[in-house]
């Protein structure tokens, strides 16, 4: 009987992973290193929500794959967020001539 | 002699690799010793990404974390979502990251613009200590049955008593068409929206890339019309483009 990965061992590792991209976002000021950072985030979410799925019981009436359908859709979410950034990051490259979100303070007082 | 030094330095390198292997795999089983390789291959990659000094190399170092995530999906059973992390976001978003990073021209990342040492200070303290709070809660949770998470090492079974595979057997061996029917039925409004989503953010985003160039210059045909109408008083079109001509041709 080969001992089966326990749960928290998953979670450890999303944690871990999610404060690494949470350390990305504090101290990048390259928009799109802001970018990477935060998709790392999402992916340790992901991998939250799929192992919880795998691990747990759905409720009656959910079907079998919550967690799945859940990750899918935040997968879609973040395609989406990934575009939006990069144009949005584009778009201020062109205008202030600098990739630096730092000097991006057009509307700090 | 620099040869000669390479080889040792690999020969080495196996040695160590292999008897880390094995302790890994005796100490574990496989499919904990694999995971734990992963793990750490993981956080080493995202680590990399987030203190690479090169935007490219943090680039490659985001592949090979998405890579390794997928591998975590199929230590989950999920190999379906492992294709679509491959095809998603190692195929495409980082591939719209590359391009990002070609279209501002900073290779060179924050070697210019480096955060200062106090940033760095807070953000690994915050980080940190997210970190060791998150882990202290999974560690001690309890559900309140008692069973810990810790301590939660079986999956939920996909198969009952008799070996036939039950509802979520047949999901998780054949999972393509069963995600397919649960998007369209049970899950069909956050599919459609997930749609529109992606839809309306596609088409904002050229929007927002294209920019606002300069109007193209109107057809032929309309040319003529608007010089006439634009002789008697030369400062009426504001178009920079077109007013070149009618200045240089009204003397």
């Amino acid at each position: 009987m080969v001992p089966d990965i326990p749960l928290a061992w998953f979670l450890l590792f999303a944690d871990a992973t999610f404060a690494v991209g949470l350390f990305g976002v504090l101290t990048r000021r390259n928009p799109i290193a802001l970018l990477m950072a935060i998709e790392i985030m999402l992916n340790a979410a992901n991998l939250n929500l799929l192992a919880f799925w795998r691990y747990g019981t759905p409720a009656v009436g959910d079907g079998p794959l919550t967690g799945v359908v859940f990750a899918v859709i935040v997968i879609t979410i973040a395609a989406a967020e990934v575009a939006v950034g990069i144009a949005l990051v584009l778009l201020c490259y062109r205008r202030w001539k600098t990739a630096d979100v730092d000097r991006y303070d057009t509307l700090s007082g | 002699m620099s040869r000669l030094r390479l080889l040792l330095g690999l020969a080495v390198a196996l040695t160590l690799g292999l008897v880390i292997e094995w302790l890994l795999l005796t100490r574990l089983g496989p499919l904990r010793a694999v995971f734990a390789q992963v793990s750490v291959l993981a956080l080493l990659a995202a680590l990399g990404v987030v203190l690479a000094r090169n935007l490219v190399h943090a680039a490659l170092f985001l592949v090979a974390f998405f890579f390794l995530v997928a591998c975590q999906f199929v230590l989950l059973e999920a190999e379906f979502l492992a294709a679509m992390q491959v095809l998603v976001y190692i195929g495409a978003v980082s591939i719209l990251l590359m391009f990002g990073i070609m279209l501002t021209r900073n290779v060179q990342g924050d070697q210019t613009t480096a955060a200062s040492p106090a940033t760095y200070a807070l953000g690994g303290t915050l980080a940190l200590g997210l970190t060791v709070l998150l882990s202290v809660g999974i560690i001690a949770q309890r559900s309140p049955v008692g069973r810990s998470w810790v301590a939660t090492s079986e999956r939920t079974p996909l198969a009952d008593e008799a070996g036939s595979p039950n509802e979520m057997g047949r999901a998780v061996a054949d999972m393509a068409p069963a995600l397919g029917t649960e998007l369209m039925t049970r899950w069909v409004i956050p599919f459609e929206l997930a749609g529109l989503l992606l839809t309306a953010a596609l088409v904002g985003a050229i929007a927002l890339a294209r920019g606002s160039e300069p109007p193209t210059t109107p057809p032929a045909a309309t040319r003529p019309a608007r010089r006439a109408s634009g002789s008697d008083s030369p400062n009426g079109s504001s178009q920079p483009v077109e007013s070149q001509p009618v200045g240089a041709q009204s003397p």
